[in-house]
């Protein structure tokens, strides 16, 4: 047990920004989520760990709207959002940054940021982009280039740009460092603390598990579907090790 | 000079027409994906509706808002919110065979409300004939003027609102992922509804501003318009609405400059006309950038539950000879009442039903195999037919020409193959579509072809003392030939082409990447496929013994892919299901009275709207779900204790839990009960604790 100690987690006014409770979901008749329950609060960063196939990415997608939950609640910011739509989860404040590819490739990086800030926050984007190149200062170099040609890592900073462009309440990145090389992960990481620094709140879809517990407050250990610990990350820590001892843990 | 001009200027309003109706193509397929065939019926309602209410004494400006503004987008938005929301992130075929459908289906359902009495167009705004004033001795009539002020208007100002409102960003983000779209704020399903209905919009004023320009209204006129629109749209490589507006206006003014310079009283001069259009559409798609898409598709699409194999699950040996059974019956008795109990001509209608199975095989070999769309089957029988044709009148035995028809057919396939090898999904749909309508116009009109609407005779054939100029002896014929082709297409399907086939129709990069030569491939579908194609058409022709170009208008080969993807564009069965099928309903209806006559188009064309959901067709799906009811009742009637299969089986492994066993390390990736297309999901749900 040799990460970083665990951060104190931040107090917001007690109730927690995000909660999901007794959440199933399903693709067809494969079932993905049993039952989970677990929260963020406000200001904090959680981290969401689990081996290949636990439903993280389900959690990220049930949460911002994307797969509707068969059962369960979802509370976000004092609303019940279980059945909004997924344009009316962003517009009220929790941005989710999926996994892969998640940049509109034929738009250019301008135009990816002016979709966002638009819907997002209204009519006039000049403000808001202005703001995005200054946080992502290598994107302003490329503003006309089509977002497909970027490189993977400019791809990601990109897919952050796009959700923060309107400052937002909850952010949820998925495999924030899948296909990067390690200096581009601590890169990318840096930018999910600035982000955090900013007043944003984080759930964290992470492989690389010390990266993401060494900037959380929190964790939640999911297991086949199920949440298999919730708690400050050094509660968690012994289920993690029981739970995915062959986990990469130090790997960069 | 004023010659010139004299041909050029009555050009202009034609091209406003098309441009108005280029620009909501250009609309519809950037916010949707889809290349909405229909809106040339969209436009002939429109035009329907404008020219009723206008002679039910209606105020022009009413009129107007109903046939315009409501009945068009109406239309649209119908389209969108029933089909083609669910087919965004399908692949070409899915988006193009509703589209079709609909194409048929809408003026054979007008026209059985309205009845098929001839309509007289009505003007929008101006006085329609009569000339306002000479530019440079030439005379501009309202009907000119108006078209041409009112287009170039609306198509500023939508371009104007694309930009400044942000909607054009909206709609590409929105037909590259919607879902993305989303987690932007978007609200996908809004944009793209706005996108149709305006585009449907433009589609109705089209309809209204071309109307007087010819002298009635029928549904054929839309169609043509509809292809002029495909090909300015094409010149503006379906992206900018600039050129689409430029490509549109200089395209019915070469039309006119044509019409009035080729020799008049020639086939060029008559066939080139309409046919141009597609001369510039094969140009612009072949040598412009392409229509290829990207085939990385929605980065998001494994949201969407995994798709379900057609595969049926195996099934229980008694179901499986029961079903074979039960298939041997009913070809049995079709045959012995064809031979036996019937009157004469149904003898005919089922040997029909067998040549047209023939020539659905091509499409299930092309499109159902390969994934390859082609829209100008039509030219590739007719093309048999009239080779049979012109063999016969020199002397060739009447099989010696059948068969040769099938190679001659076979080297056009291969030609009309090579500009498609840079295209790819919708484009080569296009190009073939537009191959068959040269084929229509200007091809089959000659007299060592087609020989115009004069046409051709064909005899039966015989073989020795053989004769099979009957025709129950003719059946027995076309029987011989279907299931020898239709035995060569198995083979083609399980061999090595096969194969290559079903990888080319999964992906194209993909086949590539495992090594697969993809235009050979490509080549070969193409030519095997006109080859099937051209042996229907040259029985078909034996079989009606004259046969003239209105046999194979290009129109049905629409009407071909549209009868195949409805019953089952997958497997041979579903070709012959279809052929049969086709002629016996076509032998149902021929007695209705006239207006119903386009009931058969009807009936195939609102089956083929079931692609969207059921790809394997209606017929194939209703077999599968027979057999899924025999299954179980088998199933029961053996009493529990067996394994049990298919859709039961999953629910089976998804709801019960595993024996618990506490050991992590089993929880390792990559378990065999995960599903490849949704990463997260486990089939084997196990408590914690």
């Amino acid at each position: 047990m040799t990460g970083d100690p665990p951060r104190p987690a931040a107090q917001g006014d007690g109730r927690p920004l995000l909660e999901l409770r007794d959440v199933e979901a399903s693709y067809g008749p494969y079932r993905a989520l049993f039952g989970v329950t677990f929260s963020v609060p406000e200001g904090s960063a959680v981290a969401l760990v689990g081996s290949n196939g636990a439903g993280k990415s389900t959690v990220a997608r049930v949460v911002s709207g994307l797969v509707r939950a068969k059962a369960g609640t979802i509370r976000f910011a004092g609303h019940e959002i279980t059945r909004w739509p997924a344009w009316r989860i962003a517009r009220a404040g929790l941005a989710h940054a999926p996994e892969g590819r998640s940049v509109f490739a034929s738009l250019t990086v301008e135009e990816n940021l002016v979709l966002a800030a638009r819907a997002l926050g209204g009519r006039r984007p000049n403000g808001a982009l202005d703001r995005a190149f200054s946080t992502f200062g290598q994107l302003a170099a490329h503003r006309h280039q089509l977002a497909g040609t970027l490189s993977g890592g400019e791809q990601r900073m990109l897919s952050l740009a796009k959700v923060l462009v309107v400052p937002q309440r909850l952010l949820v990145v998925d495999e924030l460092s899948f296909g990067l090389s390690p200096a581009v992960v601590d890169e990318v990481f840096g930018t999910l603390k600035t982000i955090r620094d900013a007043g944003t709140s984080l759930l964290v879809i992470e492989q690389h598990l010390d990266r993401v517990l060494s900037i959380s407050d929190r964790a939640v250990l999911l297991v086949r579907g199920r949440v298999a610990a919730e708690g400050t990350v050094a509660e968690v820590e012994p289920a993690i090790d029981r739970l995915l001892p062959a986990h990469p843990r130090w790997s960069a | 000079m004023s010659l010139f001009l004299s041909y050029l200027l009555p050009g202009i309003p034609y091209g406003c027409a098309y441009a108005l109706m280029a620009v909501g193509l250009v609309l519809t397929y950037r916010a949707s994906g889809v290349f909405n065939l229909a809106f040339g019926a969209q436009a002939y309602v429109s035009a329907v509706v404008f020219s009723i209410a206008l002679h039910d004494g209606w105020p022009g400006w009413a009129a107007f808002v109903v046939a315009v503004l409501l009945a068009s987008p109406a239309i649209g938005l119908a389209m969108e919110r029933l089909l083609f929301r669910y087919t965004r992130t399908a692949g070409p075929l899915v988006k193009l065979v509703p589209a079709l459908g609909l194409l048929i289906a809408i003026p054979a359902v007008t026209q059985m409300v309205i009845g098929t009495a001839t309509r007289l167009p009505s003007s929008l705004v101006l006085e329609p004939w009569k000339v306002y004033f000479h530019l440079a001795s030439t005379p501009v009539s309202g009907e000119e003027l108006s078209t041409t002020v009112i287009t170039v208007a609306v198509v500023a100002a939508f371009a104007l609102v694309l930009r400044s409102s942000g909607l054009g960003l909206r709609m590409r983000a929105v037909v590259e992922s919607p879902r993305m779209a989303e987690l932007s704020g978007v609200r996908s399903d809004r944009t793209s509804a706005t996108a149709w209905v305006l585009s449907s919009l433009l589609a109705g004023l089209a309809g209204v501003l071309l109307a007087p320009l010819y002298s009635t209204v029928s549904a054929s006129n839309f169609t043509a318009l509809l292809v002029a629109a495909i090909a300015a749209a094409a010149i503006g490589s379906f992206t900018s609405l600039p050129i689409t507006l430029i490509g549109a206006i200089g395209l019915g003014i070469a039309q006119q400059l044509l019409a009035g310079y080729l020799p008049s009283g020639t086939i060029l001069s008559s066939g080139l006309r309409p046919a141009f259009p597609f001369v510039v559409l094969a140009v612009a798609l072949v040598a412009g950038r392409t229509l290829r898409q990207p085939e990385a598709g929605d980065p998001l699409a494994s949201c969407d539950p995994p798709a379900v194999a057609f595969r049926a699950p195996t099934r229980l040996t008694e179901v499986t000879v029961g079903s074979r059974a039960f298939t041997a019956l009913v070809v049995g008795m079709l045959v012995a009442t064809t031979l036996v109990l019937v009157p004469g001509n149904w003898e005919f209608v089922f040997t029909l039903g067998i040549v047209l199975s023939i020539v659905f095989l091509s499409i299930t070999l092309l499109t159902g195999m390969g994934g390859q769309i082609s829209l100008g089957q039509a030219a590739f029988v007719g093309a048999g037919a009239f080779t049979a044709g012109q063999l016969a009148m020199h002397s060739v035995p009447v099989l010696g020409a059948i068969v040769l028809a099938g190679v001659l057919a076979a080297a056009l396939g291969a030609v009309v193959a090579l500009p498609a090898l840079r295209l790819g999904g919708i484009a080569v749909g296009l190009l073939t579509l537009s191959f068959a309508l040269l084929a229509t116009n200007v091809l089959f009109l000659y007299p060592w072809s087609g020989n115009g609407a004069t046409g051709l005779t064909v005899p039966r054939p015989a073989l020795g003392p053989i004769s099979f100029a009957g025709n129950g002896a003719f059946f027995w014929l076309a029987l011989v030939f279907l299931v020898v082709l239709a035995g060569v297409v198995k083979l083609v399907q399980w061999g090595t082409t096969g194969q290559e086939l079903a990888a080319l129709r999964g992906s194209e990069r993909g086949s590539a990447a495992v090594g697969i030569d993809v235009r050979r491939l490509r080549v070969v579908a193409f030519t095997l496929s006109a080859a099937i194609a051209g042996i229907g058409g040259a029985l078909y022709a034996s079989l009606q013994q004259s046969i003239s170009v209105n046999d194979f208008n290009y129109e049905f080969s629409l009407i071909y892919v549209v009868v195949v993807a409805a019953v089952g564009v997958y497997s041979v069965a579903g070709a012959i299901e279809a052929g049969i099928l086709y002629a016996v309903l076509m032998q149902l209806t021929s007695t209705l009275p006239s207006r119903y006559s386009s009931l058969l188009a009807l009936v195939f064309a609102l089956a083929a709207l079931t692609y969207v959901r059921h790809s394997e067709g209606v017929v194939a799906y209703a077999k599968a779900w027979v057999l899924d009811r025999a299954e179980q009742l088998t199933r029961h009637l053996q009493g529990p204790g067996l394994s049990l299969a298919g859709e039961a089986h999953i629910q089976d492994r998804t709801d019960r839990p595993a024996v618990a066993s506490g050991d992590a390390s089993a929880e390792h990736p990559g378990s065999p009960t995960e599903h490849p297309g949704s990463p997260d999901v486990h089939a084997v749900p196990r408590s914690h604790s």
